[in-house]
């Protein structure tokens, strides 16, 4: 898959999260600065590889909040529980 | 005590709720490690192609490592732990690079810095919504 096909399948994506978003601009500039010839081939590849690394760490930070949203809700149910007992 | 009675019930039953129930605090030291990589990569970025960007990125590899290894021992803290040994995969080749015989171009470093700012924006944001 290329840098244009990740794109495309990211803006084409109904629900559009920005930290994705925001991915997705990084790697349009970082492909153009490497089409321009102002980056190397390495250097374009390690890119390409911290892309994955960051959609990574977007799944991470979605796993975080998903508990600490848990977490709200546990502790509502605690305290409106300790009321009524 | 009336706390424990109500809570009881999770504990037995080993459900997620009760991971997110004991799950470890906001840490003022964590989120300090993370706003500081995140400050210095924004500010790293304006250096691209002087002599002083070594620095920066010196600076970033190693409050990188001081949050992984701050955040590792804290009891039920597995995400932060996730998210501080991922965010090391960046910084580690970005240091290495910067190590090398051959400087690297500043597009290169621009875009690393970039992101490494927004990756250190996500994850404050996370760390920021723990619980008091």
């Amino acid at each position: 898959m290329n840098a244009q096909m990740i794109l495309n399948e990211i803006y084409g994506t109904p629900v559009q999260d920005p930290a994705v978003l925001a991915l997705a601009q990084q790697l349009e500039q970082f492909t153009k600065d490497y089409e321009s010839g102002a980056m190397s081939k390495d250097e374009y590849i390690e890119l390409l590889a911290d892309f994955k690394t960051q959609q990574l760490i977007i799944a991470q930070c979605n796993d975080l909040a998903a508990k600490e949203r848990l977490n709200s809700i546990v502790n509502v149910v605690i305290n409106a529980a300790s009321v009524l007992v | 005590m009336r706390k424990l009675v109500l809570v009881l019930p999770f504990l037995l039953s080993g459900c997620a709720a009760v991971q997110a129930y004991f799950m470890a605090k906001f840490d003022v030291n964590e989120y300090q490690y993370i706003a500081r990589i995140r400050t210095h990569a924004e500010i790293g970025s304006g250096l691209c192609g002087t002599p002083a960007v070594k620095d920066e990125v010196k600076y970033i590899y190693v409050v990188a490592h001081e949050y992984k290894n701050y955040a590792q021992h804290i009891p039920r803290n597995d995400e932060s732990v996730k998210l501080s040994q991922t965010l090391n995969q960046i910084t580690d080749e970005f240091y290495k690079k910067y190590q090398g015989d051959k400087e690297p171009s500043a597009a290169y470093c621009r875009a690393k810095f970039t992101a490494i700012a927004q990756s250190a924006d996500n994850i404050q944001k996370v760390l920021g919504a723990k619980p008091r």
